[in-house]
């Protein structure tokens, strides 16, 4: 399966770019988990662990060609629904939501899976489409079920982030797909429609975010504290930043969740804006080396698979960095191959190792 | 590499791509940005919150200095004790806060938000710990600490609680602390003082506050976003205040107290050679332990309300008509003023009228001839009517207000009232009308405008003793610093000084002692065998007598009840100690305040070891009060004029 000439075309320094961010990562989450006085704490080992089964993962991704997973495509996406629906029913509740799934020793979430899930079914039902002719209004209708109905599921959860990368994804590839302006503007204006039918299924906390982040001085010692103390580790890095271990902000737990979610306040504390332009610099080479494969593919399902994962590793970029330096709303997004957890990573190695795959098959098509 | 499309021609698709990595390119500028303008154009200010927040710098109270009494009996100190503090930026969510604290310690969080608002009010920062119980016991501590997940931002922080060794014994000498409130750090008088600190508010522990206070230690520390300590950086033990030695005799305040039993009134102890003060009581009292941070709502309201006012220091803040200890200025007055000798005689027949009215000895048969001896001994009306009359208001006035009266008594605490000796211009200006001759009358028994409190009369006394001279009360004998060492002394403060002749003192003591040790005498309980003392009784009338001038104590509800007074010095080769007492609603002065002044007066005397042998509990006094010599005359049939208007 694996010949030489694959060997010769697999892109190592992608590859590298990756592992790269993942032990920054690494080294951020031993810096936000190392507190003054305490046991040293294992979370950067787990997450060393993690990128381990994310190799594997990548491996396995790579070895099987990218028109056999084109084919199963639509396969994955209701595999992917289904767990969607059990976690709706007999999901494990964590921090108000139902978004976990046990199996086995593992935990899952499932949300992850059908992110890659989405794009899979998207991109082989517009390239399809486009194989048979010209994108019609119907076939514009058939996506938006697709989209909808992970969409209705996740957002039921509740999961706002997962929520929003679906809608950012799927708008993303639609837009590629060639969707008149007219009709994407329609259907824009139509779904604020749904903002208020989404905000029911909101959880207080998540309700109270979104109007913090309008408000921050709103409640400066519960909702807003957040951000608050977010924007205090950023700033306070300056330029060269307070040095690795010496971030006193997260050093002495101001920030929350800041091994996960706002693991991007602990690096901007400790590195400083030379950091931060070093982490975002590269986040950037990592999408446009992206999307440069996406242009360069042979096939429609290619590209547009390509574009739908560096879009959605982008838009996490975006987002997450976004919320924790107070520009966008908390939502709970991790930082790409940077925020400890094992789903996020675990999918973010398996899309890498689908744009590898297209990338190392670009020159045997079917 | 990245973005190389120009080598072929554009598909819709890729068109659609590059708009997108526009898009994304814009979105990582924003970035960017961002991070350029928190960290590089906001860095100086993120940078000194997050230093603020990081690094604390709490006070560690100084524990107050300790009073003791001028033997070393330790009357005032503290104890460790714990303060639970809630810091608000450290609160999470203060409603769930509050509410847990409410559910663990059973206190309403209305209370909390009380606390809290009025801390906040007065200028508490978020980041500054606001007490929220003062003195917590050890079942809130442990509830505290086992829930302190649920409670971020909640602190239990030790803390030295004062501790009054006898309750409230010392209550209104010691009055009491608390928070410093917004008018006082106003005031200007507490320059280094801030919201929550404790200070003396009244007594000892006001007017000591420079001496007592210490010197607080600074604890710099590093905390967490819960507050929660992490490091200690830097830690300035607090310095303990200094300990005040008084002139206070805790043997003789005790004595006091006994004797007061359950009655209402003021007592005061002093060496009137020198103005210390060595037994001072005000009852009821309060119990001041119960006082610092936050005193119990309901004590508070009941000490308000409680019409015997505990809160008062009645010694020198209680004002009341001397009644006939009044008779020891009139004496010395007339005397000095040669207004009257000793041999001449004057007729009692129980009642005199002037300008038309009738104004009544106690003594309803009268005491017949009187000279100024028995006048005093017997505690005539009659005759110091008549010295009244032939001295006038403003000489009446001179020597009491040269005797320690109507005056301020220079004590130094709050709230001490002046009392009242009034003159011709006095009147006018007060009243608008002029001076009755009738009135010289009322002010020669005491009353009328007369007004005085105890410890002045216990200055009137002590001047008797010592020959003219007022000092300035002294409580306090010496600050001493924690090494023992003396920082200040107090010497004795003559406040001034009244020429009286020895004659007239000969005379007027003389006849105080025969006022104690006579069977006639009124003052005959205050009797201890072996020792002579000098005293006066004093009634304080509540209300005026009746037409028939009968008033049956016995029948009459205690609110409308006599003062008791009695004044007492000795011993009279040499006199030490001088002792006034009144009993609110006590009837007579002989015999409700006679007895207490005895007992002060006895153990005193067992102390100085010039009482050796046990006093017998009751001594048969044949005619030992006001009241009981009138009763005594009643029961023998002897019967006084009935006083008619002519």
């Amino acid at each position: 399966m694996l010949d030489r000439r694959l060997i010769t075309h697999f892109d190592f320094g992608f590859l590298f770019l990756i592992l790269f961010l993942s032990l920054i990562g690494v080294g951020a989450i031993y810096s936000a988990s190392h507190f003054a006085g305490s046991p040293p704490s294992a979370l950067y080992l787990k997450q060393l662990n993690w990128i381990g089964f994310g190799l594997i993962a990548l491996l396995v991704t790579v070895s099987i060609h990218y028109q056999t997973i084109q084919r199963y495509a639509y396969v994955i996406y209701t595999v992917s629904v289904l767990l969607l629906i059990i976690v709706a029913f007999k999901g494990r509740t964590g921090m108000g939501a139902q978004r976990w799934i046990d199996i086995g020793p593992l935990t899952l979430q499932p949300s992850e899976f059908a992110k890659i899930a989405l794009i899979l079914a998207l991109s082989r039902y517009i390239s399809d489409a486009r194989d048979r002719g010209i994108i019609t209004l119907s076939h514009y209708g058939v996506m938006g079920i697709l989209i909808g109905i992970p969409l209705i599921l996740v957002a039921r959860q509740p999961d706002l982030g997962t929520t929003l990368m679906l809608m950012l994804i799927s708008l993303t590839l639609i837009f590629i797909a060639g969707i008149p302006i007219k009709i994407l503007l329609t259907g824009g204006i139509a779904s604020l429609g749904a903002v208020p039918f989404l905000w029911r299924f909101l959880k207080d906390y998540q309700k109270q975010r979104i109007l913090v982040f309008f408000n921050p001085a709103m409640d400066p010692s519960g909702a807003g504290y957040h951000i608050i103390q977010s924007k205090i580790a950023i700033g306070s890095g300056g330029f060269l930043g307070k040095g690795i271990l010496h971030g006193t902000q997260s050093q002495l737990r101001f920030i929350p969740e800041q091994h996960t979610d706002f693991i991007f306040s602990v690096i901007a504390e400790e590195t400083g804006f030379i950091g931060v332009l070093i982490l975002v610099l590269l986040f950037a080479y990592f999408v446009f080396w992206g999307i440069s494969f996406a242009l360069k593919s042979y096939d429609d399902f290619s590209m547009l698979t390509i574009t739908g994962l560096v879009s959605m590793i982008a838009y996490y970029v975006f987002v997450n960095i976004g919320m924790t330096s107070g520009v966008f709303p908390v939502v709970g997004i991790p930082l790409p191959f940077i925020s400890y957890g094992g789903s996020a990573l675990i999918t973010l190695f398996i899309a890498a190792g689908l744009i590898l795959n297209i990338r190392m098959r670009r020159f045997q098509g079917g | 590499m990245i973005l190389n499309i120009n080598d072929q021609a554009l598909t819709p698709y890729q068109s659609r791509v590059k708009i997108l990595s526009i898009v994304l390119a814009v979105f990582f500028v924003v970035l960017i940005s961002r991070a350029w303008y928190l960290q590089i154009m906001k860095g100086g200010y993120f940078k000194e919150r997050s230093e603020r927040q990081r690094i604390r710098v709490e006070r560690v109270v100084s524990p107050r200095g300790e009073f003791v009494d001028r033997n070393g009996v330790l009357l005032g100190d503290t104890k460790p004790g714990f303060d639970l503090t809630i810091t608000l930026e450290d609160v999470r969510d203060l409603d769930q806060t509050l509410a847990r604290l409410s559910q663990l310690l059973g206190i309403p969080a209305s209370d909390f938000y009380h606390t809290i608002r009025t801390a906040r009010e007065n200028g508490v920062r978020v980041f500054q710990p606001i007490r929220l119980l003062s003195n917590a016991d050890w079942e809130t501590v442990a509830l505290i600490e086992v829930n302190h997940l649920d409670l971020a931002g909640v602190s239990i922080i030790p803390e030295p609680f004062r501790n009054y060794r006898d309750g409230d014994l010392f209550a209104h000498l010691f009055g009491y602390i608390g928070e410093i409130n917004p008018a006082e750090l106003m005031s200007g008088a507490y320059r280094n003082y801030r919201i929550g600190d404790v200070i003396g508010k009244a007594g000892l522990e006001k007017s000591l506050e420079s001496y007592l206070k210490g010197r607080d230690g600074v604890h710099q520390i590093e905390v967490n976003s819960v507050g929660r300590v992490i490091e200690e950086i830097s830690y300035r033990p607090p310095e303990s205040g200094n300990r005040a030695v008084l002139t206070m005799d805790y043997d003789l305040q005790k004595a006091l107290e006994d004797a007061f039993g359950d009655y209402a009134g003021a007592g005061v102890v002093i060496n009137p050679n020198n103005g210390e003060v060595l037994a001072m009581i005000s009852r009821p009292a309060y119990d001041p332990n119960l006082f610092p941070g936050g005193i119990a709502k309901e004590y508070w309201r009941q000490l308000i309300l409680d019409p015997k006012h505990p809160l008062t220091n009645k010694a020198i803040s209680g004002q009341y008509p001397p009644g006939s200890v009044f008779k020891i200025v009139m004496s010395i007055a007339a005397l000095e003023e040669h207004k009257v000798t000793p041999n001449e005689t004057l007729y009692c027949r129980g009642y005199t009228f002037f300008g038309g009215r009738a104004y009544r000895c106690w003594r309803k048969q009268g005491h017949g001839a009187v000279y100024l001896h028995r006048a005093i001994v017997e505690s005539c009306d009659v005759y110091f009517y008549e010295m009244g009359q032939r001295l006038g208001i403003d000489r009446i006035a001179y020597y009491a207000k040269g005797l320690g009266l109507g005056n301020l008594t220079g004590i130094g605490m709050d709230g001490e009232k002046p009392g009242l000796i009034p003159t011709r211009e006095w009147k006018k200006k007060a009243t608008g009308e002029p001076w009755y001759p009738g009135e010289n009358l009322s002010a020669a028994i005491g009353q009328g405008y007369v007004l005085v409190t105890p410890f002045q009369l216990a200055d009137l006394i002590g001047a008797v003793a010592n020959g003219g001279t007022v000092y300035r009360p002294q409580l306090v004998k010496r600050i001493e610093n924690y090494k023992g060492e003396t920082l200040k002394a107090f010497s004795p403060q003559v406040l001034s000084q009244i020429h009286i002749s020895p004659e007239t003192l000969n005379l007027v003591r003389d006849a105080l002692e025969d006022v104690v040790s006579e069977p006639q005498g009124t003052g005959g309980k205050a009797r201890i065998n072996g020792i002579r003392i000098a005293g006066k009784t004093g009634t304080a009338q509540v209300i005026r007598m009746n037409q028939q001038g009968e008033k049956m104590s016995k029948e009459l509800a205690e609110k409308y009840q006599d003062h008791a007074w009695f004044v007492a010095c000795g011993p009279m080769e040499k006199p030490e100690i001088a002792v006034a007492v009144i009993m609110e609603h006590g009837g007579h002065g002989g015999s409700a305040a006679a007895p207490i002044v005895r007992k002060v007066m006895e153990a005193y005397f067992k102390k100085t070891g010039r009482m050796v042998e046990p006093p017998p509990e009751l001594r048969p006094a044949s005619l030992p009060s006001d009241m009981h010599l009138s009763q005594a005359a009643n029961l023998i049939g002897v019967s006084g004029e009935p006083v008619k208007k002519r």
